[in-house]
């Protein structure tokens, strides 16, 4: 290898020898041709111009030549498209030298083809879902409901009816904010299957919330046992019971009239309590 | 709040130093919508692809496996990609990891000073703000800062980060997840995520 480039720079320096003597006798001319100097060292101009591009062309054009054959996978057909502009241009070939640099540092990358569809080795490469595509971009999985939102709600749970949160209290709200509800919620409303049920209990709950005052007051024990407040609510449906069983003892007292009404005259004054209604005045 | 940064972006490459980011572990902060790569040459034939393609959106989570590389190798090859790739947000996890608090690497370097020439957003997060670069707490264009006790991190941001003297009060007693937010033009609030 050596010797080889010994002749090929001995052949260059006769070269250039020839040229600047040429250069050399033509301009030492006092008199001549004008013309015929011109023409000669328009030539050699332009055999230098020629030498300099040969000898640039190569660490030019290898990034471009380069290319396909370090670079086989980027492309699907083997082909690197051309970009639009030289900047462009450049730039990617910065980048496809920064690239050969890095591999052959580094190693070759793993089998896997730069893909977006494809995963990507590692750990964690079979616990994620699916890659998305370039041009495709899920929505984020974070403040689906902005956080001031969900802030605001848990605030109104947790504060009850009257005492609103101090600001301790509300920023201890931010782990239940941040990790359950951004966090837990999109896992659980995530799979379209279990979106579905989610919204079918929500449904039947608030549509036996609203027909059933059964249902609403559990909800409401269920709240207040939440919260904590009030314990005298909680024991509420046992007074509610009493409530409603009185109700139906004085229903039945009122059906046996008293025994000083059972002596008494029958009146035939209209009351309201009678049960009777009032016949339609006929016109 | 760093993935409401990040989201907007539409082209971002995080350096995951400490391995917090990932969709599956139990102590790691999940990403949706990222690739996770760990490795230098996969990362640079995605970058190649996706500058060649002209994807429209970018989006990859660099986390560095330990090997007999030294991670501050790999670091500076990556700068040299993302500053080559162009038009992206850079995010470095715990940046501290590769600098001193008077020098930085040259390729974080370029990436710190000469961030508009290749259309780059450097974002970076530390625990401890007396470890990193001067000159990185002095460029950047807006801060966070979160409760520091040490004299010489409050030092740092004293000095640095251009941080207001009434704003520097608060940071021992800032409570849990909250921060001293500086924008870009000296004035300031608190907030919490």
């Amino acid at each position: 290898m050596a010797q080889k480039k010994r002749r090929g720079h001995k052949k260059a320096i006769p070269a250039k020898v020839r040229t600047n003597g040429a250069a050399q006798v033509d301009t030492a001319k006092p008199s001549g041709d004008p013309l015929a100097g011109a023409e000669n060292l328009a030539n050699d101009l332009v055999g230098s111009v020629r030498n300099m591009i040969k000898k640039k062309e190569p660490s030019s054009s290898s990034p471009e030549q380069q290319q396909p054959g370090s670079q086989p996978s980027p492309v699907e057909d083997g082909s690197i498209p051309s970009p639009k502009t030289s900047s462009e241009s450049s730039d990617v070939r910065e980048l496809a030298q920064t690239v050969e640099q890095i591999h052959a540092k580094f190693g070759a990358p793993a089998p896997e083809n730069p893909t977006p569809g494809a995963s990507a080795p590692g750990p964690e490469a079979n616990q994620r879902g699916p890659d998305i595509g370039p041009g495709v971009v899920e929505p984020p999985d974070h403040d689906f409901i902005p956080r001031e939102t969900v802030r605001e709600i848990l605030e109104l749970i947790f504060s009850g009816t009257g005492k609103a949160l101090t600001p301790n209290e509300s920023r201890s709200l931010t782990p239940l904010t941040v990790d359950m509800s951004n966090e837990q919620g999109p896992r659980l409303m995530g799979n379209s299957e279990s979106r579905a049920f989610w919204i079918w209990l929500g449904v039947m709950t608030v549509f036996i919330a609203v027909r059933s005052e059964r249902g609403a007051r559990l909800i409401e024990w269920i709240c207040d046992a939440v919260t904590g407040t009030g314990k005298s609510k909680v024991e509420k449906p046992k007074e509610e019971n009493k409530a409603e069983s009185k109700p139906v003892v004085d229903a039945k007292k009122a059906s046996t009239q008293p025994v000083a009404d059972s002596t008494s005259p029958a009146s035939l004054a209209f009351k309201e309590d009678s049960g009777f209604q009032v016949p339609a005045k006929q016109p | 709040m760093i993935l409401e940064k990040l989201w907007p972006a539409a082209k971002v490459i995080i350096f995951n130093t400490a391995g917090d980011f990932g969709n599956g572990g139990p102590r790691q902060k999940p990403l949706p919508g990222f690739h996770f790569i760990f490795d230098i040459s996969t990362l640079a034939d995605w970058l190649l692809k996706a500058k060649l393609e002209n994807w429209p959106r970018v989006r990859i989570c660099f986390t560095p496996l330990r090997s007999n590389v030294d991670p501050l190798e790999i670091f500076r090859a990556v700068c040299r990609l993302v500053a080559d790739f162009g038009d992206v947000l850079f995010f470095v996890d715990e940046i501290w990891n590769f600098q001193t608090s008077s020098s930085s690497p040259y390729e974080l370097r370029e990436l710190m000073l000469q961030w508009r020439h290749y259309g780059l957003c450097l974002m970076w997060t530390a625990q401890i703000a007396q470890k990193v670069d001067k000159t990185l707490l002095s460029v950047s264009t807006e801060m966070y800062v979160g409760r520091l006790n040490l004299e010489n991190d409050l030092e740092a941001v004293r000095r640095n980060a251009r941080i207001p003297e009434d704003a520097l009060a608060q940071v021992p007693n800032l409570p849990d997840w909250c921060f001293i937010h500086r924008f870009e033009n000296g004035s300031w609030k608190v907030e919490r995520p």
